[in-house]
């Protein structure tokens, strides 16, 4: 072809090409697949049950006590929450900045970016004490003109999160439309009607693309911004406060770059399986990796700083209340997940120096697997161990999980897996629009990888 | 005189924007459909950016509007006093205001790109084929009878892999 | 009802308000029942009445009035008019409540079949076999029905003994576990009198407890807690600003010892050593009252042999620790020394400790009149068991007493027992005496019953039965009198139809020794809404007699290396408490342990003997052995394990049931100490405590300031911080802005406060389990902290205080709510809405002073222990956080009184139920806007003790300030 003949060297795909490869993901799943969705779908039951028995028994299920008021609900939201946010940072931060290498990765972590926020969004529901009343948290028009405390982080919380569900789904449908016209024109049957609709009639004419970069444009501009804030505001849940080890002004950014970097972390986690499984490896190169690593690594260098600058400010402080709960932190009965933290985020990430770790799969894998574990720990650590150590000695009490909050858990993993699943099935879940415009970089990519490997 | 339509399909993007250029010299707007979005061809076919972004402003001016409404609207109706804090507690009402923006924005941005680019249609346009989504760059010209062979070679040497004509 | 409405009754209920009515007209008794406040007897529905009776849980006798709706006693206070309590009342007062709605009480009568089990039955058929069977008993001899009670108001004692003689025998045999009656034995060999003498510590400089625990339960705990906060209040003494000075000899640290000055740690035993060798600082000071006319010569032979060196190698006391006790005691103007060992020459030593420096008649005085001892000497209660165990005893009553469970297996009481046929049981929650009984009947509690109490020269409290019955019981006098009328009494023998005529004829003979003029039943009534007639007594002039010094107590020697000291649960008291959960509850002050026993051991001892902490240990005396939980302190003195009774019920409901190990079936009759060994099961088991830390971690939760500094006129700094610091205008709070005032010297961390916020608010209890997870649901708690070692000098023995919500001005749990549950109300309450609280939980993780409850589950209460329910007071559902409002709906009430009245609020007219219940009036609440409020004065007055918690950290400027515990700095005796 044409544009094929002009590129030289070894490997040069062409449009037909991706086309091909992503193309050939959509076909009907096979048994292993709907195999792995009903073992999703048995532990998001299992949570359920258990959840329901909560809802009807109290919250006394949970291992929850006087001052350790907030424990694994928490966590879970918040690790959730900063899952979400390295997609909308590759998908518009880094499309913002025209960074090459994002094209094949964006739409995955998008994708895991919308489905982390929908379960996220579970748990304050699921911790509430009375949850059939959740909605009071919504300004709605009610005879009593009855509305929220807009001062209270936790409204912050409830506007952040479902401005960032809403535009961070926007922004995928966006995205998706080109790739789901494509795949409407290559499909038959039911698909075809299901593409059609979700297409809306895309057909790439240029009015479409004249006003799609725009508003495509303007969303990234938007949502740049606005996952800054939304883990901001999270972090805010605890800086606004007066609990000692919550009172922080370094939240924010902390925070933040916690988020991201666990964020990476996950995309890895998912995407390479996933490129193994769907044979994506021709577009999903481990010059992609790589870059991902990077990430990963400087968002490691930056949360260890925080980690050490919070200390820092603790000590020079010589706050009485706050020198005592960094103390337990450290060496309490509980210290021991603190230094499992520093292992799983500051140390063990330092191995992605080495550029050969960088383009292993099964040491990226590992690694990041790591990083998940100790990000988990670290809100964990902040969130459990601030309270159980608060500022009336006579009230502590350090806290201990229950079978209910484990496999509740366990069943927010299974159903966020189960979603994205299911979407890498039957959605492109690669960008084939935005492979095709920036070619010759993933044929660069793909002779550098060659190099590499010889 | 009858008219025909002149349908060109381009593997390359570059000649598909130089055929463009060609046919705007010669008075004529191609229609085009391109797999990928292209600067190149908007910018051959267009000279104002598009109109999507004053959509996006006033979205977001109300977003911001209808925030301050909201949080200082609310607090006045029943003034609540919460931990000594003033009734219009600005500082915490910013972050409503800030999310009520994005919000807005972001919707009006989406909604004005279906309105200006008039989607969803349900039919495909006139001389829109399956490649046009995947793999090929088209041009769609209408023209009468007269002019569609000089149109005809233009595109050919513009570069086009196949040119087919189809009556209207 | 037992014996159905009258028809009058009946038309009152037709009449007025359903149940309402009921009340005061129920028994045919109830036609003399008179309201306490209003005195119409129609009472509306949501208004209540109350009704002045007394309080039977101890021997102190305090009045408590009975807050009644709808018919049903919701909550009893103290009643003001009464000269002991003063109208607070303690933990167990309050408690009571839940014996009379307790849900295992026998609610019918229940006959034993041979099958061992019981069978219900009507009270005809109760009666008739009770009749029957004391008739064979009586023909079959003198002396062959018995009854063995604790003492319950000298009518309804001289009843059962006017029965007893009906039946043709004279065994009636009143008995008390924890009598303190070697007292009344010294007394009788000092002073040749054989009362208790009262104690005005208030009138005293000095004060040292040899033993006696006056602020758990020794005697009178609220009135001698009361005179102990104002002993230790700052005065003006000799032109310096003082307060009282006060050691405490025994061998654990309880709350007595550690409001005081000085713990001397001593093995149970050697308190009267130590006394004999004060005497003998004294003596050789010559610190001896000239008029007190003792022969120093005799005084001297006495003592001798117990100079304070002698005495501290026997004891391990330092000398100078004595020393210093003589010097603070011989030169105070006023002092007083108290004995609640069980042997009699701490009494002695005391008894004559007072006497020497002229104190008697001053603080420790005995009242002419006084009303005879109760109790029968032991030698009745020997003599009683003896019959039983030659078989000459056929039917014994058992009344309101528990011998099985409180009486030392030496007794041998179970085998005696065994020996008498017919064994009838009359209580409310069967007990294990009950399962060991034939025939068992549920007779009322006393708030459903007559009676009268004499707990001291010039009170005759009076006790009126205060709603319906509850369940099917009868009063206890009602059923003596009628079998004694069974046995043939005539109306001479026995004048009375019932028991409400026999308490009316007391008191119509209590009005003519008074001389009071007024109709017989205007008296009655008149005694009725004061809930008994208080005249004030004279003291008697007490001649000391020499011829005590001739037998002088024997040196004690050394002890044993272990000894085990046992004392009385502050709240099960012997284990009669141990039935009602509030007392299960509430964390004993000293040890902050729930629902359990424990033992008490010294760090060092524990190391030694090789026990960890909650492991399992047995004790073993020679009476027998006993399994319970260790409990490493050092609020023991070392070599010597303490354990409170009360727990290890194998009945008693299922409160009581199977918790702890009871500590009555290691002792001797009459011991409250003994030698014992110890064995580490290796076997833990938990105790289970709310409080994590006692170290206050350097916190300012309790302050405190010396007395040397508050004369000088420094004051600690603890607000550090200038401020507030204000971004913005104030709230304003122009009706009121209610505040608290509480003076943490004068705590003694009784926990009164609490008790009454569970009955006034309707917390839920969660029982052990609940508490272990740290879910305790009390709105306040008593704080209990010990200084660090390093400060000790400079610190009282324990801080103690009550911490409950500071409803700050600047709430941080407020701007949190997403929903405003929580919020502030014009009147700077920080106001929390069940209604809209949706459980996101985080005021409580932004409350600095932890004092937010969460309902975990679904509260509950077993029929009928809801019927205590205040019906002014939400029950909060699942999912709710609930916390202290300042009792809003007492202010509420008061208020709206106020509105329709149309008059203004008075001053400290609002009364919160922890504040009422207080026995030392720590508790004073207002309005910070008046500045003449009693509270405020309180502050203005204290200025130099006044602090406010975590305000400086946190600038909350909480509506609760704090009056600092004033100690005297170590070593300036």
């Amino acid at each position: 072809m044409a544009a094929a003949a002009q590129t030289t060297g070894v490997s040069a795909p062409t449009f037909t090409d991706i086309d091909r490869q992503v193309r050939r993901v959509l076909e009907p799943g096979g048994l292993q697949f709907w195999a792995w969705i009903c073992f999703c779908a048995f532990f998001i039951c299992v949570a359920g049950a258990l959840w329901t028995n909560q809802v009807y028994s109290g919250l006394g299920v949970t291992g929850l006590t006087q001052p350790t008021m907030w424990a694994i609900y928490i966590t879970d939201f918040v690790f959730w929450v900063g899952i979400a946010h390295s997609g909308t940072l590759i998908s518009a931060i880094l499309f913002l900045f025209r960074t090459r290498w994002r094209t094949a990765v964006y739409r995955a972590a998008e994708t895991m970016t919308v489905f982390a926020v929908l379960t996220a969004g579970l748990f304050p529901i699921i911790h509430l004490g009375r949850p059939w009343f959740f909605y009071w948290l919504a300004p709605y028009p009610n005879q009593r003109s009855l509305q929220p405390d807009f001062r209270s982080p936790l409204v912050w919380d409830f506007f952040a999160i479902s401005t960032y569900l809403t535009i961070s789904s926007l922004f995928l449908f966006m995205g998706l439309m080109p790739d789901v016209a494509n795949a409407r024109d290559a499909a038959r049957g039911w698909r075809k009607t299901f593409y059609s609709l979700l297409s809306m009639g895309w057909q790439g004419t240029d009015r479409q693309w004249r006003n799609f970069s725009m508003a495509y444009l303007l969303l990234a501009g938007f949502a740049a911004p606005l996952v800054i804030s939304v883990h901001s505001v999270v972090s805010w849940d605890f800086a606004m406060t007066q609990v000692p080890g919550w009172h922080s002004t370094i939240f924010a950014p902390y925070f933040v770059a916690g988020a991201i970097f666990s964020g990476v972390a996950m995309v890895l986690t998912l995407l390479i399986p996933m490129r193994k499984i769907m044979g994506l490896e021709e577009l999903i190169t481990p010059w992609h990796l790589d870059n991902l690593a990077k990430v990963i690594l400087l968002t490691s260098l930056i949360i260890s700083y925080s980690y050490v600058c919070e200390s820092f400010i603790v000590w020079y402080s010589q706050d009485a209340f706050e020198l005592m709960t960094f103390h337990q932190r450290y060496f309490g009965p509980q210290g021991y997940l603190f230094w499992m933290m520093v292992a799983c985020n500051c140390v063990i990430p330092l191995l992605l120096f080495s550029p050969r770790v960088r383009i292993s799969t099964a040491w990226l894998f590992i690694i990041a697997l790591f990083v998940n574990v100790g990000m988990w720990l670290e809100r964990f650590v902040i969130i459990e161990g601030s309270l159980a150590t608060n500022t009336e000695p006579s009230q502590w009490r350090f806290y201990h999980p229950s079978v209910t909050e484990i496999f509740i858990t366990v069943g927010s993993f299974a159903w966020f897996l189960m979603l994205f699943s299911l979407f890498a099935r039957f959605m492109p879940i690669i960008s084939m629009t935005e492979l095709k415009e920036g070619i010759q970089w993933l044929r660069e990519a793909l002779r550098d990888n060659y190099r590499r490997a010889a | 005189m009858s008219e025909v339509r002149l349908v060109a399909s381009f593997a390359d993007e570059e000649r598909c924007v130089h055929t463009i250029e060609r046919l705007r010299e010669a008075q004529v707007r191609p229609q085009v459909f391109s797999p990928i979005p292209s600067e190149k061809i908007i910018d051959a076919l267009y000279e104002r950016p598009s109109f999507v972004r004053s959509w996006v402003l006033a979205g977001g001016i109300f977003g911001a509007l209808s925030g301050f409404a909201l949080t200082l609207g609310t607090s006045y109706e029943w003034n609540l006093n919460a931990g000594g804090k003033p009734i219009a507690s600005i500082p915490a009402y910013l972050i409503i205001v800030f999310e009520l923006m994005i919000l807005c924005g972001g919707i009006a941005g989406v909604a004005g790109f279906f309105f200006t680019s008039r989607m969803p249609v349900t039919e495909p346009l006139a001389g829109y084929n399956a490649h046009f989504s995947a793999d090929r760059f088209g041009l769609v010209v209408s023209c009468d009878e007269a002019e569609s062979a000089r149109l005809e070679a233009l595109l050919k040497e513009g570069g086009a892999d196949e040119v087919t004509r189809e009556p209207v | 009802m037992s014996e159905g409405l009258s028809r009058r009754s009946f038309l009152k209920i037709a009449s007025a308000a359903g149940a309402a009515a009921a009340i005061p007209g129920c028994e045919p008794a109830g036609r003399q029942i008179i309201p306490y406040v209003v005195p119409d007897e129609n009472m509306i529905p949501g208004v209540p009445s109350f009704y002045a009776t007394t309080c039977t849980e101890c021997g102190a006798g305090c009045g408590v009035v009975a807050r009644v709706r709808e018919g049903r006693v919701i909550k009893l206070e103290g009643n003001p008019k009464d000269p002991i309590g003063q109208g607070a009342l303690c933990a167990r007062g309050q408690a009571s409540l839940q014996g009379l709605y307790n849900p295992d009480r026998l609610a019918h009568p229940f006959v034993r079949g041979d099958d061992g089990r019981l069978r219900r039955i009507s009270w005809d058929v109760a009666t008739r076999a009770l009749i029957g069977r004391l008739s064979t008993a009586a023909k079959a001899g003198k002396d062959r029905v018995a009854y063995l009670a604790r003492p319950q108001g000298p009518t309804l004692d001289k009843i059962a003994g006017l029965w007893l003689s009906a039946w043709n025998s004279s065994k009636a045999v009143f008995h008390e576990p924890l009598a303190n009656s070697v007292a009344r034995q010294a007394a009788q060999d000092c002073f040749g009198r054989g009362d208790a003498p009262v104690y005005h510590l208030d009138q005293a400089e000095a004060l040292i407890s040899f033993g006696a625990d006056f602020i758990e339960t020794w005697e009178s705990p609220i009135e001698l807690a009361r005179q102990y906060a104002a002993f230790r209040t700052p005065k003006e003494r000799r032109g310096k600003l003082t307060i009282g000075r006060a050691a405490y000899v025994g061998p654990r640290m309880n709350l007595t010892a550690a409001k005081c000055d000085d713990w001397v740690g001593v093995k149970p035993g050697h308190e009267a050593a130590i006394a004999m060798s004060v005497l003998y600082v004294l003596v050789r000071q010559g610190w001896i009252s000239p008029n007190s006319g003792f022969d120093i010569a005799t005084l001297k032979s006495f003592v001798d042999g117990y100079d304070p060196d002698a005495v501290s190698q026997q004891t391990g006391v330092p000398a100078e620790t004595i020393v210093r006790l003589g010097q603070m005691f011989g030169q105070a103007e006023g002092a007083v020394a108290l004995a609640g060992t069980e042997d009699k020459e701490t009494h002695v030593a005391a008894y004559v400790l007072n006497a020497v420096t002229g104190n008697l008649g001053k603080t420790v005085a005995f009242l002419a009149g006084s009303p005879p001892s109760p109790l029968s000497p032991q030698a009745d209660l020997d003599g009683l068991i003896a019959a039983m165990n030659q078989k000459q005893i056929e039917v014994l009553v058992i009344a309101g007493s528990n011998p099985i469970y409180a009486m030392s297996p030496a007794a041998k009481f179970n085998d005696a027992l065994r020996q008498v046929p017919f064994v009838v049981w009359c209580g409310l929650v069967p007990d294990e005496t009950a399962d060991k009984a034939h025939l068992l009947l549920p007779i009322h509690h006393p708030l459903e019953a007559w009676r009268d109490s004499a707990p001291r020269a010039g009170v005759s409290g009076l006790g009126q039965p205060v709603m319906q019955p509850v369940f099917e019981s009868r009063d206890l006098g009602d059923v003596i009198l009628d079998s004694a009328r069974a046995a043939g009494a005539d109306s001479k023998t026995v004048p009375w139809q019932t028991m409400a005529d026999a308490v009316n004829a007391g008191f119509q003979q209590l009005q003519k020794q008074l001389g009071d003029k007024n109709k017989p039943e205007d008296f009655f009534a008149q005694a009725l809404r004061d809930g008994g007639v208080f005249a004030d007594a004279k003291a008697a002039d007490v001649k000391f007699n020499p011829a005590v010094f001739q037998n002088k107590p024997k040196p004690p020697g050394a002890g044993p290396d272990l000894a085990l000291a046992v004392y009385p649960h502050i709240f099960l008291y012997d284990g009669r408490g141990a039935d009602k959960p509030w007392l299960q509850e509430i964390p004993e002050p000293v040890d902050q342990i729930v629902w359990d026993s424990w033992a008490e051991i010294h760090p060092d001892t524990a190391k030694a003997l090789g026990i960890a902490a909650n492991e399992m240990i047995e004790l073993q005396t020679d009476q027998g052995t006993v399994a319970v939980s260790a409990l490493v302190s050092e609020h023991v003195r070392s070599g010597v394990i303490a354990m409170p009774l009360g727990q290890g019920h194998t009945s008693y409901g299922r409160y009581a049931k199977g918790r702890g190990a009871n500590a009555f079936a290691v002792l001797a009759p009459g011991a409250r100490s003994a030698a014992v060994k110890v064995h580490a099961t290796g076997r833990k088991s938990a105790l289970v405590s709310p409080l994590y830390s006692e170290d206050m971690m350097g916190r300012n939760i309790v302050e405190a300031m010396s007395i040397e500094d508050l004369a000088r006129g420094v004051a600690p700094e603890s607000e550090t911080v200038p401020g507030p610091y204000e971004m913005y205008a104030p709230f304003k709070y122009p009706t009121h802005k209610w505040g608290m005032t509480i003076d943490v010297n004068a705590c003694t961390g009784c926990s009164a406060c609490v008790a009454a916020c569970y009955a006034e608010n309707n917390l839920a209890v969660i029982g052990k389990e609940g508490c272990a997870d740290g879910r305790i649901m009390s709105w306040m708690r008593i704080e209990r902290f010990t200084p660090p070692k390093e400060q000790a000098d400079k610190a009282p023995l324990m801080y103690i205080t009550p911490m409950l919500c500071q409803q700050c001005e600047h709430a941080p749990c407020e701007p949190v709510c997403p929903v405003f549950a929580a919020y502030h109300t014009e009147e700077g309450i920080n106001g929390q809405n069940y209604n809209r609280c949706v459980g996101t939980r985080y005021c409580e993780n932004n409350c600095p002073y932890k004092v937010r409850r969460f309902n975990w589950y679904k509260p509950e209460w077993p029929a009928p222990l809801h019927l205590q329910l205040n019906p002014d007071v939400t029950v909060r559902g699942a999912g709710v956080m609930e916390k202290c409002t300042f009792c809003i709906q007492r202010i509420v009430s008061v208020e709206i009184d106020a509105k329709t009245g149309d008059r203004k609020l008075r001053d400290s007219e609002i009364v919160p139920a922890c504040a009422q219940a207080c026995p030392t009036r720590a508790i004073s609440f207002g309005d910070m806007n008046d500045q003449q409020s009693e509270m405020m004065r309180r502050r203005k007055d204290n200025q130099l003790r006044t602090y406010r918690v975590f305000n400086a950290e946190f600038n909350t400027l909480p509506a609760i300030t704090y009056l600092r515990e004033i100690y005297h700095e170590k070593g300036r005796a």
